[in-house]
């Protein structure tokens, strides 16, 4: 807890920071001015030029091209020596030179390939320039090339740690090459006995490591998965191969670094320091089991891509069915959406098990009951028998009747009005139930001829009964008039 | 002669009205497990069930003890499901869209006649995303077949349609957000899954989105659906060179 009484301690020596600071880009800018000296050599190669023939040659050359490669030729050499001769970084130069200029004369490419090296070494002096970390500029002085002696005594080219620093971040370097110049780096600082330097370089090792065992599996897995459309021996194997020399060397560094430490251990009195090489060890052996693993996951690749391969192609049969993905699909997508639209009920029952209907098809059901029979009278008459007339119906009127009735409303007709009047009339005249209906339709047809189609069939009202009438609840009747 | 007795149709009648159930499995149903046994041990039931299947214009697939009895139906067929099954009223366009759309989930399922062909290989999951991936994946070659000059502008092909749909379903934040949505190619994707796991050819998403196929979904495209797509794009080849 706090006591507010206690005067609180200040930290001393703390510049506060400016209200107006900007981001701190100190490490971006640092990488970025790396990159001038590379810049440099091919803005400036004009004016290294002492004669006409020159101009031409150096218009012909990427000067930047050879820079770099003259970089990454040093980490080569650092890796597996001490540096690299002068002599030979010129002869390798030169080469470069007749690759990108075939017919330069000898003396040229010498011409060009010391350009380069007087470009990266800046006369052994520094490159001076300065940058604004986001409050203050700072300056930066570098060099990328320094020489040293080698146990022989020869006279050899090594790089700066920045120059590694920008093969790494600046250049995009791959991630086995980045383990190695990570390990060459390790190498150099503990053997200097930067061990704080060391233990971060270990860890940067160790993020690395992870890495390049992730892209190797990855690599791994999308060849498993296309496993019917590469070639292992074309696309895969070579760049199984190639990660397989960077691993066993790869392990071989790491084994030398491990007995370096070892070493160093033995040497050392100071109980921190033996605690730091101690994490040192324990990272790097990490790393060495990671790449351990990989190397065997690599060695076995081949065998499982080829066995995935063979159970994919076992069961090979005469007809074989189309991919669906590399030539069914694309096919349909080109089909004219109507077509596709025509043969939707197609595909879609192919691609689905049957379906009981749970609900009637109404209109499916009222087309069959449109559709006329099969025109097929021979097999119908077979199975049905020969058709027959259908009888006439029954006539629901007695014979006569109708002309008796028709009498009756002679008679009647004008002495009763209403309709109602003569039904009852007929009932009390005692005429059957059937008269009193005939006498019902023949006045309802005196009125409403239309009625006729919606009588009963076996209805006999053939003629008609000739009556005016009056509207009204009950329709009253009259005589026609003559 | 073969000489069937009303049993052995008794028999076969019943395994097709279990055959039309699909998500019944002998595993869960005594009654159909013992069907699936006599229909095994007896050739007669064998031929009297192909008899009524065919009679049904439906094709037997297979039959096992652990998926029971696998039919497919052709387009003639009472069962057949159709387009109106998943949209009753669907226009052309929307037909088109969707049986489209279900023959890409089929490819991304099984890509290559090896994984629909070799029984042995293990069944193969999906995750919507990656169904979705395939689809755009094969229109993007199209439109760049189309840029290249290579495919008639005059066609109004399938891919263009499905082409101007949105890639994703919109996201709603509201109750109706689950909703299978047609108009866009992810909600059209959502809506035939669902479809194609009512109907038991996938199983349900786990956890992590994936969905397994059933072994329904291969013998379907092993003897019959592959067919059928081959035959449509056969026929439409065909029509296009005539004109």
């Amino acid at each position: 807890m706090f006591d507010s009484n206690q005067p609180v301690e200040q930290p001393q020596n703390v510049t506060p920071a400016p209200s107006t600071a900007g981001p701190n880009l100190a490490v971006q800018l640092e990488h970025l001015m790396l990159t001038a000296p590379l810049q440099q050599v091919e803005l400036n190669k004009n004016a290294r030029a002492r004669s006409l023939d020159d101009k031409n040659l150096f218009d012909r050359v990427d000067m930047r091209y050879l820079a770099v490669a003259a970089l990454e030729k040093i980490v080569d050499h650092m890796a597996i020596g001490s540096g690299i001769l002068e002599k030979d970084l010129v002869a390798y130069l030169r080469e470069l030179v007749r690759v990108q200029a075939p017919d330069a004369w000898d003396n040229d490419q010498e011409t060009v390939a010391t350009a380069i090296l007087d470009g990266l070494r800046n006369g052994g002096r520094s490159f001076s320039g300065s940058f604004f970390n986001g409050t203050k500029t700072v300056p930066h002085d570098f060099r990328l090339i320094l020489t040293a002696t080698n146990p022989n005594g020869e006279l050899v080219f090594k790089l700066t740690d920045k120059a590694i620093a920008l093969i790494i971040h600046a250049l995009r370097v791959s991630a086995p090459d980045h383990q190695a110049i990570l390990e060459l780096m390790l190498k150099e600082s503990i053997q200097k006995g930067l061990l704080g330097q060391a233990e971060e370089q270990a860890r940067a090792a160790l993020r690395n490591s992870i890495r390049f065992q992730e892209q190797i599996n990855d690599m791994l897995e999308a060849a498993r998965r296309r496993v019917g459309s590469i070639s292992w021996v074309r696309d895969i194997q070579p760049l199984c191969d190639q990660a397989l020399d960077h691993i066993v060397s790869t392990i071989e560094r790491e084994r030398v670094l491990l007995d370096q430490i070892e070493r160093k251990r033995m040497d050392m009195g100071n109980t921190e320091s033996v605690a730091t090489l101690d994490r040192l060890h324990a990272t790097i052996e990490n790393c060495q089991s990671r790449h351990s693993r990989l190397r065997k996951t690599i060695h076995e690749a081949g065998e499982k891509w080829r066995n995935t391969q063979i159970s994919a192609f076992r069961s090979r049969t005469a007809r074989r069915l189309p991919d669906l993905d590399a030539d069914i699909l694309p096919r349909l997508l080109e089909i004219p959406l109507e077509a596709v639209a025509d043969a939707a009920n197609d595909i879609t029952t192919a691609l689905n098990p049957p379906l009981i209907h749970s609900v009637f098809d109404f209109g499916g059901i009222l087309a069959m009951l449109a559709e006329p029979p099969a025109e097929r009278p021979a097999e119908r008459e077979a199975e049905m028998g020969p058709e027959r007339e259908l009888p006439p119906p029954p006539k629901r009127y007695p014979e006569g009747m109708r002309a008796a009735v028709l009498a009756w409303l002679e008679a009647h007709v004008g002495k009763i009005p209403t309709m109602a009047g003569l039904i009852e009339e007929a009932a009390k005249d005692g005429k059957p139930i059937e008269f009193q209906e005939l006498v019902f339709y023949l006045l309802e047809q005196a009125i409403q001829p239309k009625l006729l189609p919606t009588l009963p069939q076996s209805t006999d009202l053939t003629g008609t009964f000739e009556a005016s009438f009056v509207s009204g609840d009950d329709i009253t009747y009259s005589k026609e008039a003559p | 002669m073969t000489r069937f007795s009303a049993e052995h149709f008794r028999t076969a009648s019943r395994l097709l009205f279990w055959a039309l159930k699909p998500k019944q499995r002998p595993s869960g149903n005594r009654e159909y497990a013992d069907l699936v046994r006599q229909y095994q041990e007896s050739a007669l039931v064998q031929e009297a069930l192909e008899v009524l299947v065919a009679e049904q214009s439906m094709v037997l697939l297979d039959v096992d003890a652990a998926d029971g009895v696998m039919l497919a139906a052709d387009r003639q067929s009472p069962y057949a499901f159709t387009v109106a099954d998943m949209r009753s009223r669907a226009g052309n366009k929307v037909a088109a869209v969707l049986a489209t759309v279900m023959a890409a989930i089929a490819a991304a399922f099984f890509p290559t006649s090896d994984s629909i062909e070799d029984d042995e290989n293990p069944l193969p999951t999906q995750r919507p995303s990656e169904i979705l991936d395939v689809l755009l994946g094969a229109i993007e070659e199209k439109e760049r077949l189309a840029k290249a000059g290579e495919l008639p502008d005059d066609v109004n092909h399938i891919w263009r349609e499905l082409a101007r749909m949105p890639a994703e379903a919109e996201r709603r934040e509201d109750a109706k957000r689950d909703r299978p949505n047609l108009s866009s190619l992810e909600g059209t994707i959502f809506a035939l899954l669902k479809h194609m796991s009512d109907n038991d050819l996938i199983t349900a998403p786990d956890g992590n989105n994936v969905i397994q196929a059933r072994e329904r979904f291969r013998r379907q495209l092993k003897r019959h659906g592959s067919l059928v797509l081959l035959k449509v794009v056969q026929d439409s080849a065909n029509t296009q060179s005539a004109e």
